[in-house]
């Protein structure tokens, strides 16, 4: 038994003690236990034993514990440990506060960092192919001639393609073209995907490897040969669920098996931001597989119809790409290839692929577009430091006591400033941790809208830039050191004699309220500028979706069906689409329906012989054949003369109706019914018939940008030669027109299963979707704007009420001395309004400096648009005032006795 | 070591014991010694973490003495004062000297 006591003594010391010191205290301790048995008995001895062990063990264990935390402040500098502690400890005592901060810096980093990747896809790294420094894409351009301006043209036809493949003017040169094909996986039903015709060594002069499979050979190259396909990363993901055992099964294009050889490498988007191809076919598959099937008459492979600008022939079809032979400059590639390529009539244009990858449209407006997101999202990471800014301004001042009695014990201002400084760190830790899950929900709320030149951003495959979260990250985390500073100088400038004033009730200094009301100022010059954004966005997308006031837009759905590609003969297609017409008559949403087709353009460099004489027209010129059903389906009236008939048949006069600006045009602002207009095409061996205008009708406007739109239209009964494709316009009951597309499209499908229509929408749709950067700045502006609007309140209602309270003495005077109630209240709300005041003017003034940087993106409204700041001015105003009640209230219950009995 | 070493009052104590004991200044013997001649009870692990304490300082310093049956075959640890805890002992005390006088009205002789 003594053993066992002596045994667990002797672990329990051995466990805190060096064997040395167990050595000699059990020596110590065997003596005196000796003594204690010889004077107390055994038991007591026993006892004593125990105890005195317990009181040595612990002794040890606790100098082991201050010997630890010793080292720990020696190892990591245990100040600094305690100040991150002590920051921790206040960031979670007020949740809500932190939270708000935290989620604010997350969502200005996510916008940062989601900007930053979407411009660096855009304009920085739009191809992800080898050496893209190496990599041009060829052109033409026609120089002036006859009135016509200089014209460039990315577009080859195939012999061009021949000619300069044999000019070996580049390392490598890959061709092809797009087209949008009806393609089925396996049983599935055929889904219109783009299917891009490319050249054997299309990825190899890419500098580019199939992640799975290969690529094409010159044998899968051939006409005839057995149809191949690759298809690209996101297609084959999205379709076939990232299988590797694809390769080998087949599809179906159209109406021909296509063997996948290949998966097009991850990331790899095309050669163009505004497409992205689902599939890869070879290039000379397009003869067997594409679209010529359908379209007998289309030659791919023929030499260009005239050798005018080849806009319209369906001949040039190819874009070529060239990789630079290696030292060669673009400059010495393009003498080198006009030397062998030689024509007079066009130039070569050789452009880096890199910017010929972004379409004109994007170039030319994204980045005045880039500028507004720039400058929206720097507004967004500044509003979210002053937010962060004021709360630690607050805070700071919540604890002016505490740290001028640490300053007057002999802290130093340098450690205390580090508490603050550790605070503000931990909420930007907070923040930018926070940021990737809001991004990640960024990316896919973005997915769904389109920038300038009609790029789709889901089509861009984006994904958070590791490099731009850091990046952005660090400029908040600048940002706001900077701010902590500003917070942490004023908040410590207090003396103890400071502290104790305000802890007597005075008014605090005048420095402090300074500096924390210009932060709020600066939250509503900034909410005022976000909100003002958003709300001229939507007025510009109101304004757009409005422009055809003869007829109700919401109500008119069109939607174009092309058979071409199908194989369908006009007189096939003819029988289809009055087939579809008298079953959409059946369906109960379908008030009236209509077949109309569109027969080209004319632009404004062409001649329309009128009367006679050859005219040229300020603006493209569009020929439409519609049936006499189209003006009643779309419910406008014929503004003057008379409207097509039963009568106007292949064998009666050739008639047409002029749109009210063509009208407008033609007659120089007379009447032009009887005005004579010849076709501008006829058959061979046939004079072009001489039609006459018989009616104006209103304008329908399908294009924000074409808002005096000139049309001709024809009656579709004396047209004898139509395509095998109509649009469909269909006018639906109010609130019918998503029944009447589902059943149109379902009815299409019963006819032909193969057969996949364009997108059906409402012309209000229509009109709306080319405001998609509109949508896209209003949905920013109007999120952004959102959150800044929401913290300026959270900033104007701690403002208001740290008014009240520390100014509760001075009112309490005031109550005595006889001011009223409401005049206290409104000293809160005056000076609270004031305040917003300031902030709105600085606003305004900001709206007004970046006026410029807004107006290209606004539609028939003004970027200083009084009506929008006044609209949100006051709602600004208002509701500061109403955060602005509860403390006004708590001012004006003020009693001067209650008061000074708290304190 | 610094020779100025301020000194808590008991580390004072444990080195006068240290004095008083001379060659035979060990862990029990010391603890008996304060309890004898200062009147109070001092726990043990006090004692021995106020030792090891004074060595750290360099005031003190041990050498393992012989072992015996009495004490289960175990070692001493014999402590002895250097020069600086003898002079850390006398600075105390003359500051406490230095203190009292003029305080004999009040506080009467020690």
């Amino acid at each position: 038994m003594q053993n066992v006591l002596w045994r667990v003594v002797a672990w329990h010391l051995g466990r805190h003690l060096t064997s040395a010191q167990l050595a000699s205290t059990l020596g110590d301790l065997t003596e005196d236990h000796a003594k204690q048995v010889a004077r107390r008995g055994r038991l007591r001895a026993d006892l004593w034993l125990i105890r005195e062990s317990l009181s040595v063990a612990s002794a040890y264990r606790v100098r082991a514990a201050q010997e630890r935390r010793g080292s720990r402040r020696t190892m990591a500098g245990g100040a600094w440990m305690d100040d991150a502690r002590f920051a921790m400890r206040r960031v979670l005592r007020r949740p809500a506060a932190s939270g708000v901060s935290i989620v604010t810096l997350a969502c200005a980093i996510a916008a940062g960092a989601v900007t930053w990747s979407l411009l660096s896809a855009l304009l920085l790294h739009p191809l992800p192919v080898a050496e893209p420094d190496r990599l041009v894409s060829i052109g033409r351009e026609y120089p002036p001639a006859g009135g016509r301006p200089s014209w460039r043209s990315p577009a080859f036809d195939y012999p061009s393609y021949l000619s300069l493949r044999a000019a070996r003017v580049f390392d490598g040169l890959a061709a092809g073209g797009a087209y949008q094909l009806s393609v089925a996986e396996s049983d599935t039903v055929p889904q219109p995907r783009l299917a891009y015709f490319a050249s054997f060594d299309y990825f190899a002069t890419l500098g580019l490897k199939p992640q799975h499979g290969r690529t094409f050979t010159a044998e899968d190259d051939r006409r005839g040969a057995p149809l191949t396909a690759m298809l690209s990363d996101r297609y084959w993901r999205a379709a076939w669920n990232a299988d590797r055992r694809v390769i080998g099964r087949t599809l179906r294009v159209l109406e021909q098996t296509a063997t996948i050889v290949g998966i097009a490498p991850k990331g790899f988007r095309g050669l163009s931001l505004a497409e992205a191809p689902d599939l890869y076919l070879p290039f000379h598959a397009i003869g067997d597989a594409g679209p010529s099937l359908g379209n007998p008459g289309f030659n791919p492979f023929a030499e260009p119809i005239s050798r005018n600008p080849p806009r319209d022939s369906p001949t040039a079809w190819i874009r070529i790409v060239g990789r630079l032979q290696a030292g060669d400059s673009i400059e010495q590639a393009r003498t080198r290839f006009d030397a062998v390529f030689a024509n007079a009539r066009t130039l070569t244009t050789v452009t880096p692929a890199n910017t010929a990858a972004i379409p004109e449209a994007v170039g030319a407006g994204i980045v005045p577009f880039a500028r507004l997101l720039v400058a929206t999202v720097a507004s967004l990471v500044l509003i979210g430091c002053l937010s962060v800014g004021v709360l630690l301004l607050v805070r700071t001042e919540a604890r002016r006591d505490e740290l001028a009695v640490c300053l007057a014990l002999g802290g130093t201002r340098a450690g205390l400033a580090r508490g603050i400084a550790f605070e503000s760190a931990l909420l930007t830790v907070g923040g930018v941790l926070l940021a990737l899950p809001v991004a990640s929900i960024l990316f896919s709320s973005l997915g769904t809208f389109e920038l300038p030149g009609r790029v789709e951003i889901e089509q861009l495959g984006l994904s958070l830039d590791r490099r731009a979260w850091l990046a952005v990250a660090g400029c908040a985390a600048f940002s706001l050191t900077v701010i902590t500073l500003v917070a942490a100088v004023l908040g410590l400038a207090p003396s103890v004699a400071d502290a104790l004033r305000a802890r007597s009730g005075g008014t605090p200094r005048v420095t402090r309220r300074r500096t924390r009301a210009a932060l709020v100022a600066a939250q509503v010059a900034v909410a005022l500028v976000l909100l003002a954004g958003a709300g001229l966005f939507a007025r510009s997308l109101a304004a757009a979706i409005s422009l055809n006031a003869g007829f109700d837009a919401s109500r008119i759905v069109t939607g174009t069906v092309s058979l071409a590609r199908y194989g369908y003969t006009p007189e096939r297609a003819t029988a289809f689409f009055e087939n579809l017409r008298s079953e959409l008559r059946r369906q109960p949403d379908v008030e009236s329906i209509s077949l109309i087709q569109s027969q080209g353009s004319m632009g404004p460099m062409g001649f329309i012989t009128v009367d006679g004489i050859k005219r040229q027209f300020p603006t493209e010129v569009f020929y439409v054949a519609v049936d006499d059903r189209y003006f009643t389906t779309l419910g406008s009236r014929i503004v003057e003369g008379r409207a097509f008939t039963k009568d106007d048949t292949a064998g009666a006069p050739p008639v047409v109706l002029v749109s009210k600006s063509f009208g407008k045009a033609l007659a120089n602002g007379a009447s032009p019914i009887g005005q004579r207009i010849t076709d501008t095409s006829s058959r061979i061996g046939e004079s072009p018939a001489v039609r006459r205008v018989i009616g104006v009708v209103p304008d329908v406007i399908m294009y924000v940008n074409l808002t005096e739109p000139l049309a001709i239209y024809y009656p579709l009964s004396q047209q004898g030669r139509l395509g095998p494709s109509r649009t469909i316009v269909m006018r639906t009951r109010p609130g019918g027109a998503t029944n009447a597309i589902r059943f149109a499209m379902s009815a299409i499908t019963r006819s032909d299963p193969l057969v996949r229509a364009d997108p059906m929408l409402t012309i209000e749709a229509r009109l709306g979707r080319q405001m998609n950067p509109q949508r896209l700045g209003g949905f920013v502006l109007g999120a952004l704007g959102g959150v800044a609007f929401l913290l300026t309140m959270l900033g104007a209602y701690v403002l208001a009420e740290s008014m009240s309270s520390s100014r509760r003495r001075e009112f309490g005077i005031r109550a005595t001395l006889g001011a009223s109630r409401l005049h206290l209240g409104g000293l809160i709300l005056a000076e609270t309004s004031r305040l917003v005041g300031v902030g709105l003017a600085i606003g305004i003034l900001l709206a007004w400096l970046g006026a410029d940087a807004i107006r290209s993106f606004l539609f028939r409204v003004e970027p200083l648009d009084p009506a929008t700041l006044g609209i949100v001015a006051l709602a600004i105003l208002g509701l500061s005032l109403v955060v602005g009640i509860r403390p006004a209230l708590d001012a004006a219950r003020v009693d001067l006795a209650d008061t000074l009995r708290t304190e | 070591m610094p020779s100025f070493a301020i000194l808590g009052e008991f580390e004072v104590v444990v080195l006068m014991a240290v004095l008083h004991l001379g060659e035979d200044a060990y862990g029990s013997a010391i603890r008996d010694e304060i309890e004898r001649r200062a009147g109070r009870d001092v726990s043990r692990g006090a004692v021995y973490i106020t030792l090891e304490r004074l060595e750290g300082k360099g005031l003190l310093t041990s050498i393992t003495g012989e072992t015996s049956d009495s004490r289960g075959g175990r070692p001493k640890r014999i402590f002895r004062a250097t020069p600086a805890g003898i002079k850390s002992v006398k600075r105390a005390l003359s500051m406490v000297t230095r203190m009292h006088k003029g305080l004999e009205p009040v506080l009467g002789d020690l």
